[in-house]
């Protein structure tokens, strides 16, 4: 006789029943709120191409309420993503690279060493 | 002892008297050395025979007493009525994402399936899809294989595995596609890759390096968490997209082994 086993349904909100994978969906949202900044920043350069006042159009735009509020969330999203994926990425690491066993605080240590570094250099360039 | 109770709640399913999954309510003493193991042992001991669940080694070797405990996968051998507290309500549900059989145990088919599909075994040079370039290096055969700690220390942590697949009731991919193959088994995949005595690297590329290989994953890390063995398969995992990326990336360039 065959067996008569049974299938439980996964629920729409399964992300919802659990903290953990809730701050994991909020990690894979973040990619939203970045893409969608990263458009915007795409059409500024397109708008900076037609000539002085389709940027200075541009500009202003990024200085209405409604776009300063996304910005900062993109903002606050960026910066959640960067500090969740930075605690995980150390474990993607192979185990060994060249003949070194390869020390999971290290690397760590340095994805923040390289956020550091770029943020110097973004902000050298920009003030 | 005190005559403090706990309240087990347990989720029963028999496909002839109870078709549809619902809890079953359990007055049981509390004593704190009992694991929920010992609760259940009592009910079916003294309250009803009829409730079904697996067990063997009652000290976390064995891997059979994985259910889910309050919302979270456990091992029910090394999940103790103290951590609740007396008074307290358990609710105890079978492993999420399989079949269910009966109450708690649930159908283990189609992991065994998937553990045997990635060879999780040294595979010789006799045996391997692609054979060595250099001269096999020695088996048991002509004597001791040894090898260095560094060389050890590289898969050791996933030789741990118990097979209790907590890991997949944690992992919601698995949930989402019942066809990935998920994290214990690609775990111990990865376990005989990362052995420098074993050559089956080739053969299990047709299992990992596809949708529902390792790129079934999205690294939510809960399979980590809940591993009673502290495994961390979802690195396991992170390090076979890697190899697979760099044999995909090597292969473009038309280069590659």
């Amino acid at each position: 006789m065959a067996r008569q086993t049974y299938r439980p349904t996964m629920p729409k909100n399964w992300y919802l029943k659990n903290p953990f994978y809730t701050r994991y969906m909020i990690r894979e949202a973040t990619s939203v709120f970045v893409g969608l900044w990263m458009l915007n920043l795409t059409v500024g350069l397109w708008r900076l191409s037609q000539g002085e006042a389709a940027w200075q159009g541009w500009i202003d735009l990024q200085g209405e309420p409604w776009m300063i509020l996304f910005s900062l969330i993109t903002l606050g999203m960026a910066i959640y993503h960067t500090v969740t994926w930075f605690a995980i990425a150390p474990r993607a690491m192979p185990a060994v690279i060249a003949g070194k066993k390869v020390n999971p605080d290290l690397v760590g240590k340095a994805h923040w060493a390289g956020f550091v570094v770029a943020s110097i250099v973004v902000l050298a360039i920009l003030l | 002892m005190s005559d403090a109770n706990v309240t087990i709640e347990i989720q029963r399913y028999h496909p002839e008297t109870c078709p549809e999954p619902k809890f079953g309510r359990f007055e049981v003493p509390y004593h704190k050395e009992w694991s929920i193991l010992d609760a259940l042992q009592y009910v079916k001991e003294d309250l009803d025979g009829s409730v079904v669940y697996r067990w063997s080694c009652r000290m976390a070797v064995c891997g059979s007493c994985g259910m889910v405990i309050n919302g979270t996968p456990k091992l029910a051998c090394e999940t103790f009525l103290r951590d609740f507290g007396p008074g307290s309500t358990i609710t105890l549900e079978p492993l999420k994402n399989f079949a269910i059989e009966r109450d708690l145990a649930v159908d283990l088919e189609d992991f065994v399936e998937k553990l045997e599909r990635v060879k999780p075994f040294i595979v010789d040079a006799g045996a391997a899809l692609k054979k060595p370039k250099k001269a096999q290096p020695p088996t048991t055969g002509v004597g001791e294989y040894r090898q260095t700690p560094l060389e050890l220390s590289v898969f050791k942590q996933f030789t741990m595995c118990i097979n209790c697949l907590l890991c997949y009731s944690a992992c919601p991919q698995f949930g989402l596609n019942p066809k990935f193959v998920g994290p214990a088994a690609l775990a111990l995949a990865h376990r005989y890759n990362a052995d420098n005595r074993d050559l089956g690297e080739e053969d299990r590329k047709a299992v990992l390096n596809t949708k529902d290989g390792v790129w079934s994953c999205t690294f939510v890390g809960y399979c980590s968490e809940v591993c009673p063995k502290h495994v961390d398969p979802a690195a396991a995992i992170q390090r076979e997209k890697v190899n697979g990326m760099m044999d995909w990336g090597l292969s473009k360039l038309g280069g590659g082994e």
